[in-house]
């Protein structure tokens, strides 16, 4: 049984990777995070980091393959702070089209692309459906921070998004060496904005019916947004368990096809 | 001195990103 000695397709040879496709009945998970400045006190690593450890932790526990992860995406609004990297719409999608087009090619019929960046949304939905007509796979572009709502402490303020308390005490419970409380400050939206309105990329939290594009710099004074007193490690432990638990019905429902199309004449394609 | 402590730009926060630039004398590795 490959996939209980690894579910890592990096750490496969090309013998194991059929079996591993079976044993997965045909699940892989294409990991996708940012390098995106996340307030004067947390790594730019932020999303990677948490996005790689759920997918872990769900795929040890279901058995299921984990392709290798992308480090990059859409964080133009941050280009403003050092050490952020943007790649472009475009990019992502025929980034994400090539290696589905290539894992479908060896067998795998359900990408499981998942993302822990508001701003991949976009690109990563164009991605898994113009896979699922061009493949014929089970596509799924799977926002990792929505598998569960975790309350917050007492006390804590209404918003905490983009490098706030939870977003800290995710990397206090995985790396918690790369958290520099010296440097955490308060980070505050500073601007007004019409009634049901979301900053993309979710920046404010939540969905608004009305996106409205500002960069970080628009919106906040040092690129995040929360207070760092709220953060821990425990916290984040929670966080992590709740988004795993998520994770893994999703996957024993994929993986046991209890995901059931309706068959229809003529080509869907 | 960021580059003594750290090397790669993912662990890095925004503030620590110009002093690494600077030691790095402009110089990053994209492997």
């Amino acid at each position: 049984m490959v996939l209980e000695k690894k579910i890592m397709l990096e750490k496969m040879t090309y013998r194991e990777v059929p079996e591993a496709v079976k044993e997965s009945n045909g699940i892989v998970i294409i990991p996708c995070g940012v390098l995106e400045a996340h307030g004067p006190y947390l790594p730019v690593n932020v999303d990677t980091l948490y996005t790689v450890e759920t997918v872990t932790r769900a795929a040890n526990e279901v058995g299921v393959v984990v392709a290798p992860t992308i480090p990059y995406g859409n964080v133009k609004q941050q280009m403003g702070f050092p050490g952020s990297v943007h790649i472009r719409h475009k990019t992502l999608i025929n980034l994400v089209k090539d290696i589905g087009h290539s894992l479908v090619q060896h067998g795998f019929n359900k990408l499981l692309v998942v993302n822990g960046h508001g701003g991949n949304i976009a690109p990563l939905d164009i991605a898994c459906e113009e896979l699922k007509y061009e493949t014929g796979a089970i596509t799924c572009n799977i926002a990792i921070w929505e598998m569960a709502v975790v309350p917050k402490p007492e006390g804590s303020p209404d918003i905490d998004a983009h490098g706030g308390a939870q977003e800290a005490s995710l990397v206090m419970a995985i790396s918690p060496e790369d958290v520099d409380m010296e440097s955490a400050v308060v980070g505050k939206i500073v601007i007004d904005r019409p009634p049901n309105t979301a900053l993309w990329s979710r920046m404010a939290g939540g969905v608004g019916a009305v996106h409205l594009f500002v960069d970080s710099r628009e919106a906040t004074e040092y690129g995040h947004i929360g207070d760092p007193a709220f953060a821990s490690a425990e916290r984040g432990e929670r966080v992590l368990r709740a988004w795993t638990n998520g994770f893994v019905e999703i996957l024993r429902f994929l993986k046991e096809d209890k995901l059931k199309f309706r068959s229809f004449d003529g080509d869907n394609r | 001195m960021v580059l003594e402590k750290k090397i790669m730009l993912e662990k890095m926060t925004y503030i620590e990103v110009p002093e690494a630039v600077k030691t790095s004398n402009g110089i990053v590795i994209i492997p």
